[in-house]
């Protein structure tokens, strides 16, 4: 039901990170992860920039994920979008990114089958 | 055709539209036997077992065809299912609104009006709160399930229940107040004749006795009712006592905000102090009772609850607290306010109570399939799903003893570390030098607090690039990283930290035929003892640390996640013809005691200082400032009391947390034992205190004589692990 996600994780000065191209996912000031097979140029000579294979996802359509998040999600969606949002959903740490069409919600692998399960008993 | 339901193995005819409790009156059915009915869902005068689940109030909840309804034992609580069968998940919705209303009357409608983005529960409509949750988080119950609410503001617009009668003879049937009468009534029932008592309004017509309520007479149910003024004779009594605030919601949301409205906010006048009967229905609390723990100086509401537990039953102080406060006030205390209310305030089931939540995510390794499909035993340690073992833990032990065996160690902590100022800031975080530590070379450290207490260890290696990596224990991988991360805030260092713990697999290939089953997957150019540096294994590019926890020659593949499954499979398939067995983690726990090689959070306390686990060699006190140094010299001078040693035992392994014995008294305790099959002896790890200035040598720990050793006890030299 999850998707490995082909992303890069990059750690750099926060005011590197601005304005990275692609669909980024600032999972902190000072880090993000890059969805995509290129390993982004940061203007940060100390920068991490590596490849990272550990997140899986999958791209629901908006009806379907507000379901889920009507069951599973106690906080409240930020607007207007896209945006990035992360927080405990069905007790896990769960990353979106929420476009008006479809949403992404994303984990580390090591929680991939805990959301499956949980996407799936949802109806 | 007239619908029934079933009470106690009797068929209960019921009309459209009745509560159980209406329709048990009009078979002349009281469901506790007696006490006054309200018909509001405030009392515990109506509470059964129905479909299983006990206390319910009837008078809430809908008659239905089919449903088996128990009435609760006279005394006691209401037995427990024979059976539990497993039940369905109860749904949840979470929704997130500007203001929750509490009650659907007229002072909850005209709330919600005034507020934007409001939505209304009401009781009436079967949507019951159960409480009120820091946040706000209103919890409700509903046909459709658990809602759960997170808002801004509550606005409690419950209303006020009417006052219950306190009295000799309040247990009867035949009692009701104004609403339960006017309730039956619009059903239907018959009442007989019937006399009202009190002031207050009553909302069916009748003879109304006049005086102060003394008591009520009848054999089960009511016969007569005697006032001040005299003796009225009855088949039914109103009571009309007046009104009280339901206010328990109110009470429960203490320093949130909260806003009561409608009758929920009055302040009525508090009924008389009762002189005889029972206060608290539910939990038969009687003036007399109270009285008593007065005298003996429970003279506040708090205490008088907790002295009694009135206001703690079914109905959560709903009838007695009026009369609680009208007895103190009597007595001679000040006038105090209601206690606090906590949730919940409905009984719920367990169902109910677990809607939306989830049994905590251990994570998992990208090699759990793996471990599973080859018959592991999985166990949730250090916060992960981990191998405990493949079936035959002295087989594990022996390969990697005699043979190859790989582990799978991905939960080991893993963080990069680069910036200007990363040497600076670990030489400030870790106790070891860290400046001479050359690229290419990995050092054991320990990291200490504030205290020059130990609270993790693991690698710091530096890179050829002059970056570092650094490794943590698998429980306190998120710990570190915590602490990493605030130290470097808080010193303004210019780092960049990644955690690479979840992004790295890792997988641990150890024993004496390591070397030839590395060459087999094309592995050349490992590192020496104590190094790193980037391979390629089986294909798979594979940062490869030399180092040893098991004693043998061992080496760690770190590499991307994505590939740990390709990576296992190769090494298993290459280590066939060398007898390679995977080992899990109780083989791993033993090879390591084999080496005396502690384990932070079982061997160590929250205490244990690197003196105390004998492991001063690394901390160099003349490498300048780290965190815990004054604490490490300043403890340094005090005369030890106890240490973390080694003992061998020629029975027998004693089970870990065995008392150690000396001389008859108390000398320590076991952190780490086991049968060691390489040693032949039972070898084992524990704290044993100073006694008369030295360590014993000869203890005795479950009876069996053991002496104190030098760590390791394997293999002194290490020429093994430096093979």
């Amino acid at each position: 039901m999850l998707d490995r996600l082909a992303a890069a994780r990059v750690v750099a000065r926060p005011d590197a990170l601005d304005g990275l191209p692609g669909l980024v996912l600032r999972l902190a000031p000072d880090e993000a992860l890059v969805l995509g097979t290129e390993l982004p140029h940061v203007a940060d000579p100390h920068a991490i920039v590596t490849n990272d294979a550990s997140w899986r996802g999958v791209w629901l359509e908006p009806d379907r994920a507000e379901l889920f998040f009507a069951a599973e999600c106690d906080w409240p969606r930020p607007t207007p979008r896209p945006v990035f949002a992360q927080g405990m959903i069905a007790h896990l740490p769960v990353k979106l990114w929420l476009e008006d069409d479809r949403v992404l919600l994303a984990v580390p692998h090591v929680f991939a089958a805990d959301l499956a399960e949980r996407l799936e008993a949802t109806p | 055709m007239t619908e029934r339901f079933i009470y106690a193995d009797t068929d209960v005819a019921f009309e459209p539209g009745d509560s159980i409790l209406v329709a048990l009156q009009r078979a002349g059915i009281h469901p506790t036997d007696g006490g006054t009915l309200c018909c509001g869902g405030d009392c515990p005068h109506c509470v059964a077992t129905v479909d299983g689940i006990s206390y319910l109030r009837t008078c809430q909840t809908p008659a239905a065809a089919g449903l088996v309804v128990e009435p609760h034992p006279p005394s006691g609580e209401p037995p427990l299912p024979e059976r539990v069968e497993p039940h369905p998940d109860v749904p949840i919705l979470r929704r997130h609104v500007h203001t929750v209303v509490i009650g659907g009357g007229g002072s909850g409608q005209a709330a919600a009006a005034e507020r934007r983005d409001a939505v209304v529960f009401d009781a009436g409509r079967g949507e019951e709160v159960v409480g009120i949750y820091p946040g706000p988080l209103v919890m409700v119950r509903t046909a459709m399930g658990m809602v759960h609410v997170e808002c801004e503001e509550v606005v409690v617009a419950t209303g006020a229940a009417e006052l219950h009668p306190v009295c000799p003879g309040s247990d009867l049937r035949g009692l009701l107040t104004s609403r339960a009468a006017g309730q039956l009534v619009s059903a239907g029932l018959e009442l007989g004749r019937v006399v009202i008592v009190g002031d207050g309004e009553s909302e069916v017509e009748a003879r109304r006795a006049t005086g102060r309520l003394i008591r009520f007479e009848g054999t089960g149910t009511v016969e007569a009712v005697v006032t001040t003024d005299g003796r009225w004779e009855c088949d039914s009594v109103v009571v009309a006592l007046g009104l009280v605030p339901r206010d328990a919601l109110a009470r429960m949301g203490a320093g949130m905000p909260v806003t009561v409205v409608g009758d929920a906010a009055t302040s009525p006048e508090l009924p008389p102090c009762p002189t005889d009967g029972v206060v608290c229905p539910c939990g038969d609390v009687t003036v007399a009772q109270l009285d008593d723990v007065w005298q003996r100086g429970f003279t506040e509401m708090e205490l008088l609850k907790r002295a009694t537990l009135a206001g703690t039953g079914t109905c959560q102080g709903g009838v007695c607290t009026p009369y609680l406060r009208s007895f103190l006030l009597d007595r001679g205390a000040e006038l105090q306010p209601a206690f606090t209310a906590r949730p919940v305030a409905r009984q719920l089931t367990m169902a109910e109570m677990a809607a939306g939540s989830h049994l905590p995510a251990y994570p998992r390794t990208a090699l759990h399939d793996v471990h599973l499909t080859i018959g592991a035993r999985m166990d949730r340690i250090g916060g992960w799903w981990r191998p405990w073992t493949y079936g035959d833990t002295d087989a594990e032990y022996e390969a990697v003893r005699h043979r190859v065996s790989i582990g799978d160690v991905s939960t080991l902590g893993k963080m990069r570390v680069t910036g200007p100022d990363a040497e600076a800031m670990l030489q400030r975080i870790y106790p070891t030098d860290v400046s001479t530590i050359r690229p290419g070379r990995s050092r054991y450290v320990l990291l200490l607090n504030e205290r020059g207490y130990v609270f993790d260890d693991g690698l710091v290696c530096r890179e050829p690039d002059g970056t570092f990596t650094l490794t943590f224990t698998s429980g306190g991988a998120s710990g570190a990283e915590m602490w990493i991360r605030d130290w470097a805030a808080s010193w303004g260092h210019d780092v960049r930290l990644l955690n690479q713990t979840l992004m790295l697999g890792a997988i641990n290939v150890s024993g004496p035929l390591t070397h030839e089953l590395l060459a087999a997957v094309g592995a050349a150019d490992l590192p020496p003892y104590m190094g790193h540096g980037y391979v390629d294994v089986a294909g798979v590019p594979c940062k490869v640390f030399r180092l040893s926890f098991t004693g043998e020659l061992s080496y760690e593949l770190h590499h991307p996640v994505d590939r740990s499954v390709e990576l296992w499979e190769a090494l298993m398939a290459a280590g066939a013809p060398l007898g390679i067995v995977p080992h899990g983690l109780e083989a791993l726990t033993r090879l390591r005691l084999d080496k005396g090689h502690i384990l932070v959070g079982q061997d160590t306390d929250y205490d244990s200082t690197p003196r105390r686990i004998h492991h001063e060699w690394a901390v160099n006190l003349d490498k300048g400032d780290f965190i815990g140094r004054l604490a490490v010299v300043r403890t340094n001078a005090v005369p030890l009391d106890r240490q973390l040693v080694g003992f061998t035992l020629a029975d027998g392994a004693p089970p870990e947390g065995a008392v150690i014995w000396h001389g008859g008294s108390y000398a320590g305790y076991v952190t780490s034992a086991a049968w060691s099959p390489a040693v032949g002896m039972g070898v084992a790890m524990g704290w044993l205190d100073v006694t008369d200035g030295v360590l014993p040598d000869d203890v005795t720990i479950e009876g069996w004589p053991a002496r104190r050793v030098t760590l390791p006890f394997y293999d002194p030299e290490g020429s093994r692990a430096r093979a």
